[in-house]
């Protein structure tokens, strides 16, 4: 494929790279890829199968409307979760971890790809199917402050969920939320209080309450700790992973801190620029992270121990814009081993072991 | 209306007016003393310790609001040696932040003030003649002296003197503190014309380019560029210039790293750790990232509720912590190196409210090594080696035959 | 070490929460507090009750005179003349003592019975300020509310659904912003005349129709703010949380967003009043207002256009009329401005 060169006039080939030919190659590929891989039958064990999922957002329109230019946020990621299983996206900002988890939730409607969700292709779904599915799929928010509505207490906000989708009886939902309450580490005079008198860690726990109250299967944690002081993320950690326990929940954990990451996942997806990088179980990676990505991203985590003195990978300059992503590997611009291959042609998404794909020429 | 107020949860109106009308009082008090006229000798010290660029010394800082008193600072004393690295460390709400904004003097009034204690600060300034010149020395340079300070007893009309040219400080936001109208280069000039004497506009300009380079930028690309032209890892490049430009003996770095990205935030630590060694001066690191504090800092501050419950060398924090809100903490954080992935361990509870302190250790509720005199009175700084301190009742025979 | 085991075990049991002892205020009052620091708002608040309490209990307590009741006891003004003359060389001086008596007790200057005199047609300057206050503060309450229901719902329509919706509901409120109002009042009210002598309207019901257009014209105000708000509040992450949990549009839209639209909604419309009593003292000065014998406090300015000499002479007619316009529109100014600061939690000091 990085066999496509440019021919001259005469015919005869000209050193380098036919950048459209072998865009053209690669798109022709992976829209087969994609045809055939959207056609497979359902997984009936897994919770939630994503294939090739992608989600465009319109920078530039015609007055007509018609998009000119396009963000690709996500682009082409797949997996598939099981019941008690933690799938952990680890990224940068802009990488589109975020747009992924809600694109996932159907609360930014994908621009190709599949959902698969409970047995049911979800992508198509319309608002008021969707209604019905919401139920079993939720989200927890990185921002404990914006994410409970100010002028509510604590008893009516986890009230309101219980009884639009009567989870149970009327006359036992206040019964229901403080069960609720106790079992997210909450006491029962908080009923009565309005979300700005708790800490952050403790709005965590009212988000995590909130999102459990409907007994969702799928739970997508965009980066629920982050804003959360050491001693604090501890707790809703092990918080989460007790209630996954309990309630046999599949989560999906997106984070750009890798301990936490490592700490909390089964199976884990590097994502950059848009794109999964790496995908494996936390063993692959964390053993045997492929990706120079993956493996500059590691060893740029800080050590708290002062006697250990790393060896970095150096990463030179930032993160290209999403909205002007690289030709070629979106990674080559940084990469400490990127050669001319890289700069012109996107690489495949190769399974080197079962279940470890890595997207990177010189594996 | 009327099931709020009999819940007990809640202030009375009569509380309320009591809090505000005290708080009114002492914050007109403490608002007068910032604004006195006084000559220089009211403020002008001495230093416990010669070697010392910093001593924080018993600070308070306090603020009146209309819920209580929120005590943020509260009897907070580190020192900060010459050329060193003094980290602080803490959660959020532990009052690291505020005592770093006491020594810029940058706490909002009214509502905040410094209450009590001395920050004594020991800067190098130009002498002045009789009108405000600065003497030159003969060899190009100016004469200098070393004055020392006590930030806490200034008025506000004296600022001046340390903020910028003898105190510097980089901002956690890198989006929000650089000024959008202007041009890198003329932020940087800017630095120069205002705190060096007898620069003009050629000179600060060459220094502006020399700092930029420090920074590991190419000057060409950046100097006439506007600050939202440059990425974040970028601009916080540009912060750490702007506060070496004037060449100060401090430089307060207030979470310099947390809104970075782990691949920038590599970046930008090694950067620090390459300049900690060409300068000349301290650096005051605030974060709540033991990782970062375990690769930058020489000495550890470890603060809890407004106080610092344990200090010492970094090799003591981190391999032989005291306090247990240090070993918990660091045991806490999810490592890369961790194999064990049943249980993390946590500390329970929260943080307490800062306003109504107990009078016992703040620790207590969420302390697991509790013992009986963990009920009396807050324990008192131990003194473990020439160096580690501790506040915490478990180490109080320590002093009795140390 | 037994101590200390033991010690962990009563921690864990006991486990008295720190934050239980903590104290705050609730936020209804912080809100009071907030409010009431300011002396302004204060000040602003009396004056509102004060007016509301004299137009709306006044009558009651004030039972001498009523609204249209004119003072019949008459008033009895003698004038004399002197007059001399010569008859053969003898001087007569003729004195004539003229009685004029009129029915209606006009022009009184304040007394006992009066407090506030009686206006050009005998009525109580006193009463017609309450019943006239009546007037004036109902419309404008009136326009305000029907104003803000219509600036709510639209405002809503093209915040939540964005769009088409949007685009044209922001085109119309940029055209009705141009537009100015009082000449298309004045336009509206003369063609009025018209239909009144058809008998289309009644006379009395003019102020309400021209108030009715005013809410017409001026709610792309409203609609502004409660899109911008709106707008802002869709972004929030406890709205995608609402989205997430498969609430209904109708649900999301008044349990969620409204209810935190309204402090701002609640200033705007406070500080609304005070221009729409402005407004109405307008019009009704303009002559376009309650016709007699009822009337309003802009119509009881009115009196001055159509003799010079009440402007001049008798103060006591216009005067209270206007300071009332302006206690009611500072009044409901320094309301909204206290309530603003109130309710913002930024704005703290």
């Amino acid at each position: 494929m990085a066999d496509v060169k440019k021919v001259n006039d005469q015919g005869a080939p000209v050193v380098g790279y036919d950048d459209a030919a072998i865009e053209a190659e690669f798109r022709a590929k992976r829209q087969a890829q994609i045809a055939q891989d959207c056609s497979l039958p359902f997984d009936p064990e897994a919770v939630l199968e994503v294939r090739h999922l992608r989600k465009c957002f319109p920078m530039e329109k015609t007055l007509t409307g018609k998009v000119t230019k396009e963000l690709v946020a996500v682009d082409d990621i797949s997996f598939k979760l099981y019941p008690g299983e933690t799938l952990g996206i680890v990224g940068e900002s802009g990488c589109g971890k975020t747009t992924a988890g809600r694109a996932i939730l159907k609360l930014h409607q994908p621009s190709g790809g599949q959902i698969i969700f409970d047995g049911q292709d979800i992508t198509h779904f319309n608002s008021k199917q969707m209604r019905q599915i919401r139920k079993k799929m939720q989200i927890i928010f990185q921002d404990p402050y914006s994410s409970l509505p100010p002028r509510d207490t604590v008893g009516g906000i986890l009230s309101e969920p219980v009884e639009v989708h009567k989870i149970v009886p009327k006359d036992q939902v206040k019964n229901y939320v403080l069960e609720l309450m106790d079992k997210c580490g909450l006491r029962d005079y908080y009923f009565e209080r309005y979300p700005h008198e708790f800490s952050g860690g403790q709005r965590q726990r009212i988000c995590i309450a909130r999102a459990l109250s409907v007994s969702p299967k799928l739970v997508i944690c965009d980066e629920p700790v982050s804003a959360l002081d050491v001693s604090i993320q501890a707790q809703i950690i092990n918080l989460l992973k007790k209630l996954q326990r309990e309630m046999d929940l599949a989560y999906v954990f997106i984070s750009h801190d890798l301990s936490v990451v490592k700490f909390i996942s089964d199976k884990i997806g590097v994502m950059y620029l848009g794109s999964m990088v790496e995908f494996g179980t936390k063993e692959d990676i964390f053993r045997e992270p492929l990706h120079p990505y993956t493996k500059a991203l590691f060893s740029a985590v800080p050590n708290p121990d002062p006697t250990v003195k790393m060896d970095r990978i150096k990463l030179e300059g930032d993160i290209p814009s999403p909205a002007d992503p690289p030709k070629g590997c979106r990674f080559h611009t940084r990469c400490p081993y990127a050669q001319e291959v890289c700069k012109h042609v996107p690489p495949e998404n190769r399974e080197v072991t079962a279940g470890h794909f890595v997207a990177c020429h010189l594996v | 209306m009327a099931k709020e107020n009999s819940n007990k949860g809640y202030l009375s109106g009569k509380e309320i007016r009591a809090i505000a009308k005290s708080n009114a009082k002492e914050m007109k008090r403490l608002e007068a003393y910032k604004n006195r006229r006084c000559p220089e000798s009211e403020f002008l010290s001495q230093m416990a310790d010669d070697d010392n660029i910093l001593e924080i010394q018993d600070l308070h800082t306090f603020f009146f609001t209309e819920q209580g008193v929120v005590k943020a600072v509260n009897g907070v004393s580190y020192d900060v040696p010459k050329n060193s690295v003094v980290g602080v460390v803490g959660e959020s709400g532990c009052g690291k932040s505020v005592t770093s904004m006491s020594v810029m003097r940058l706490i909002q009034g009214p509502t905040g003030q410094i209450v009590d204690g001395s920050i004594r600060f020991k800067s190098n300034e130009y002498v002045l003649d009789g009108k405000g010149q600065p003497i030159p020395d003969g060899d190009g340079g100016y004469r200098m002296e070393e004055k020392v300070y006590d930030i806490a007893k200034m008025p506000m009309r004296e600022i001046h003197r340390i903020r910028g040219k003898q105190v510097a400080m980089i901002f956690q936001e890198p989006m929000t503190s650089l000024n959008p109208v202007f041009t890198i280069g003329q932020q940087l000039d800017e630095v120069t014309l205002l705190h060096m004497p007898g620069a003009t506009k050629q000179i600060a300009k060459e220094k502006s380019e020399d700092m930029l380079r420090l920074v590991g930028i190419i000057p060409e690309n950046v100097y006439n560029a506007f600050p939202h032209e440059l990425s974040g890892g970028m601009r916080q490049r540009v912060m750490i210039a702007m506060a070496l430009a004037a060449e100060p003996r401090l430089i307060i770095a207030d979470e310099p790293t947390t809104a970075l990205d782990v691949t920038i935030q590599a970046q930008i630590l090694d950067l620090l750790q390459d300049i900690k060694n060409k300068i000349d001066g301290s650096i005051l690191l605030i974060t709540h990232d033991l990782g970062v504090i375990a690769e930058m800092a020489d000495y550890v501050v470890v603060m809890y509720a407004g106080k610092v419950i344990e200090k010492g060398t970094v090799l003591e924090i981190f391999q032989d912590p005291r306090h247990p809100y240090t070993i918990g903490l660091q045991k806490s954080k999810p490592t890369m190196t961790l194999d064990d992935d049943t249980e993390l361990y946590n500390i329970p509870g929260n943080v307490p409210n800062p306003i109504d302190m107990p009078s016992h250790c703040y620790f207590k509720e969420r302390c697991s090594m509790c013992t009986k005199k963990c009920s009396g009175e807050y324990p008192g700084m131990v003194q473990v080696s020439p160096t580690h301190f501790v506040a915490c009742h478990l180490y109080d025979e320590e002093t009795a035959h140390g | 070490m037994d101590e200390l085991e033991m010690k962990q075990e009563d921690v864990l049991e006991t486990d008295v929460p720190l934050d239980k002892n903590v104290r705050l205020m609730s936020p209804t009052q912080m809100l009071l507090r907030r409010f009431f620091r300011s002396k302004l708002s204060i000040i602003g608040l009396v004056m509102v009750v004060g007016l509301f309490l004299f137009c709306f209990l006044g009558p009651m307590v004030y039972t001498q005179w009523g609204e249209t009741q004119i003072d019949k006891s008459g008033m009895v003004e003698y004038s004399t003349s002197k007059a001399t003359y010569t008859v053969d060389g003898v001087t007569y001086e003729l004195h004539q003592t003229l009685e004029r008596q009129e029915s209606d007790n006009a022009y009184s200057a304040p007394s006992a019975s009066h407090p506030l005199g009686t206006d050009d047609q005998g009525y109580d300057v006193l009463a017609r300020l309450m019943y006239g206050g009546r007037v004036s503060l109902l419309v404008s309450f009136m326009t305000v509310i029907l104003m803000t229901v219509l600036g709510v719902i639209m405002g809503g329509i093209s915040g939540y659904f964005g769009g088409i919706a949007d685009n044209i509901i922001m085109r119309i409120c940029d055209i009705l912003m141009c537009l100015p109002g009082i000449p298309i009042l004045m336009i509206l009210s003369s063609a009025m005349d018209g239909w009144v002598e058809l008998q289309l309207i009644e006379e009395g019901m003019r102020i309400y129709i021209l108030m009715f257009f005013l809410t017409l014209i001026s709610w792309p105000g409203i609609a502004r703010l409660v899109r911008g708000q709106i707008l802002s509040l869709r972004e929030q992450e406890y709205m995608v949380a609402a989205e997430a949990m498969g609430y209904s549009t109708g649900r999301k839209i008044f349990k969620h967003l409204v209810p935190n639209v309204m402090p701002q909604l609640i200033v705007q419309m406070s500080l609304s009043l005070g221009s729409m009593i402005l407004y109405e003292a307008t019009l009704s000065y303009l002559n376009m207002g309650i016709k007699a014998p009822y009337t309003a406090w802009g119509s009881m300015i009115n009196i001055i256009t159509t003799d010079p000499d009440i402007l001049q002479n008798y103060p006591t007619i216009w005067v209270p009329a206007g300071v009332c316009i302006v206690i009611a529109v500072l009044g409901f100014n320094f309301v909204g401005d206290g309530l603003r600061d109130a309710l913002d939690p930024k704005a703290r000091r």
